[in-house]
């Protein structure tokens, strides 16, 4: 009987429910939450919320959903799913030296020497999403992701009219607006509110609303607030329509958003095919640091154009894509632990997100309507909103604010050019970024 | 003094700070929005040659709508219906190389003689038959 006692009691101190109701030992009361126990299952709560939003609600499941349930795994105590690999050097004992003089190995580690003294070399196998994320920690998987964006991507619209690349760079003000705001609210001296430069660009980048070109530069400037700016940039790509139509109603009037475009001109395969290439060629001459991200999606649109490659722009478009977002989604939300998740920056960069995001839309609409006024009323400020990058979900936007003035008017084919130039502006901008702040 | 000039160096520090961000700001707007005019450029320059240049109509003819020609109405027997004619126009316009021009002037039902199969049999025999 008491053999049953023990081995329920032993099962019991070595699970994680012991682990789930402690308290940390160490800095006050926030820091012990966010460092015990207690911090584990407030992340759990958090995530389960994050599943309840990506299958109840929709917002944006195909990432959210991943990122929601990397965050439940890493934040189950014990479970070790993001344990880094890492060697050991343990010092042989004199028997097992003498053994080893004689040719027997005590252990199966191998062993090493230095400075004339003996160590076995023990090596612990990190965990299963360690291994995955490395994808991420060397810039691989947003780069991929990119090249299926860039494959299921029509540049047509933005082709057939030029200017949309203006309101795509237009609507990248709201990164770095941002990025003065965060470094400004440092000087309050209070050290909860204090980013470094690197820290401050990558919770700018938010403003892109761009969550693969988020999760690159964040790895390169500030890898250790790589799981709120993850769950930060693709929650507001999921609240495009609910953060975007008042801004857009506010900075315009009825009958700027009444403004019907002209059609918009048939656009050659010639140009389709030439478009990424050029592309490629003028942005990384000029900001090399952008070549990953620009040159992946500008190899995936040139896989859909050419016409010759239809296995492999399938492949980029559909199982690439997919498999990389699962492994992306999961390592990115399992970085979400209670003890870096549970800190008082964490809400300042949700609150800074929505002002980049905000910011952006504000800028691309604003350029909108210097357009307007310089075209002589030809150009419906709404498609500058959609500069920002959340294809499409911000060209329908535009589309559903302009057809709630005028509901023959049909933008979106119009604001399609805007967001996918926003593509490409806020992966620019990101290089712009790592080149000043790397 | 000492406080005063500590506040004095965390000012001018903030003052730094402050500047070194205008100047991210000025330098990133600048570089987005000259990287993404210089393409702007580009493709108005190429767009507007691509619609001058006569030797490139072969390209522009292949964005252009095709605009069908008004024909004289198809002859068909009773029993067929637009519907079949329709169908049997679409199947023809599949099938015909590239570029061919041509017009359904009628529609004529073919009767099998005794003892040959009905011609959809025969098609769909040929069809699964056509590996052999």
């Amino acid at each position: 009987m008491d053999a049953i006692v023990k081995a329920i009691a032993d099962i019991w101190n070595e699970s994680g429910y012991k682990r789930l109701f402690t308290l940390g030992t160490e800095g006050n009361l926030l820091e012990r939450i966010a460092t015990g126990g207690v911090g584990n299952l407030i992340m759990i709560a958090i995530a389960c919320f994050l599943i309840y939003l990506a299958i109840k609600k929709e917002f944006e499941p195909l990432l959210l959903l991943p990122i929601a349930f990397g965050m439940l795994l890493t934040n189950l105590p014990l479970g070790d799913v993001m344990r880094q690999q890492f060697n050991t050097l343990v010092p042989l004992t004199e028997e097992e030296l003498a053994h080893m003089q004689q040719g027997i190995f005590d252990q199966v580690y191998p062993i090493f020497e230095m400075n004339g003294k003996y160590y076995w070399q023990h090596f612990e196998t990190g965990g299963l999403l360690w291994y995955l994320y490395q994808g991420v920690k060397f810039g691989i998987y947003p780069p991929l992701i990119f090249l299926g964006i860039g494959a299921m991507t029509d540049f047509g619209p933005l082709i057939a009219n030029p200017k949309s690349f203006l309101l795509g760079a237009a609507a990248q003000l709201g990164i770095f607006v941002t990025y003065f705001g965060a470094l400004a609210l440092g000087l309050t001296g209070n050290p909860d509110l204090t980013f470094t430069e690197q820290q401050a660009g990558s919770i700018a980048i938010i403003g892109g609303a761009d969550g693969p070109t988020a999760i690159w530069l964040t790895t390169k400037l500030a890898p250790e607030l790589l799981g709120p700016i993850a769950v930060a940039a693709y929650s507001y790509m999921a609240l495009v329509p609910i953060i975007q139509p008042p801004i857009m109603k506010l900075l315009t009037t009825k009958k700027e958003r009444s403004v019907v475009m002209q059609q918009l001109r048939p656009v050659s395969k010639t140009e389709k095919i030439l478009f990424p290439i050029f592309v490629t060629i003028i942005v990384v001459l000029l900001l090399p640091s952008a070549a990953p991200l620009v040159g992946m999606l500008m190899l995936g649109n040139l896989f859909r154009e050419s016409g010759v490659v239809d296995r492999i722009s399938k492949t980029a478009q559909n199982e690439l894509m997919n498999i990389i977002t699962i492994f992306l989604g999961t390592t990115v939300g399992a970085t979400a632990k209670a003890s870096t998740f549970l800190q008082p920056g964490t809400l300042l960069i949700i609150v800074l997100g929505l002002i980049a995001f905000s910011f952006g839309t504000a800028g691309g609409v604003i350029f909108g309507k210097i357009m307007y006024y310089a075209t002589g009323g030809k150009v419906n400020p709404l498609i500058g909103s959609a500069g920002v990058s959340a294809v499409p979900m911000a060209a329908r936007v535009s589309q559903k604010v302009g057809q709630e003035e005028n509901p023959g008017n049909f933008l979106l084919m119009h604001a399609m050019g805007p967001n996918v130039a926003g593509v490409i502006g806020s992966a620019v901008a990101a290089g712009v970024l790592l080149t000043l702040l790397g | 003094m000492k406080i005063t000039g500590i506040a004095a160096a965390a000012a001018a520090n903030g003052a730094n700070i402050l500047s070194d961000a205008a100047l991210v700001i000025a330098i990133g707007m600048i570089v987005v929005f000259s990287a993404l005019i210089v393409l702007t450029a580009i493709f108005w320059i190429f767009g507007k040659a691509m619609h001058k240049n006569p030797t490139n109509s072969a390209d522009i003819k292949e964005a252009r709508q095709f605009v069908p020609q008004a024909t004289a109405p198809v002859k068909q027997p009773e029993g067929i219906s637009s519907e079949v004619v329709a169908v049997i126009a679409a199947a023809v316009a599949a099938t015909a190389p590239e570029g061919t021009q041509y017009a359904v002037r009628s529609v004529r039902k073919v009767r099998s003689t005794r003892g040959e199969r009905p011609v959809w049999a025969a098609a769909g025999i040929a069809e699964n038959t056509r590996p052999f």
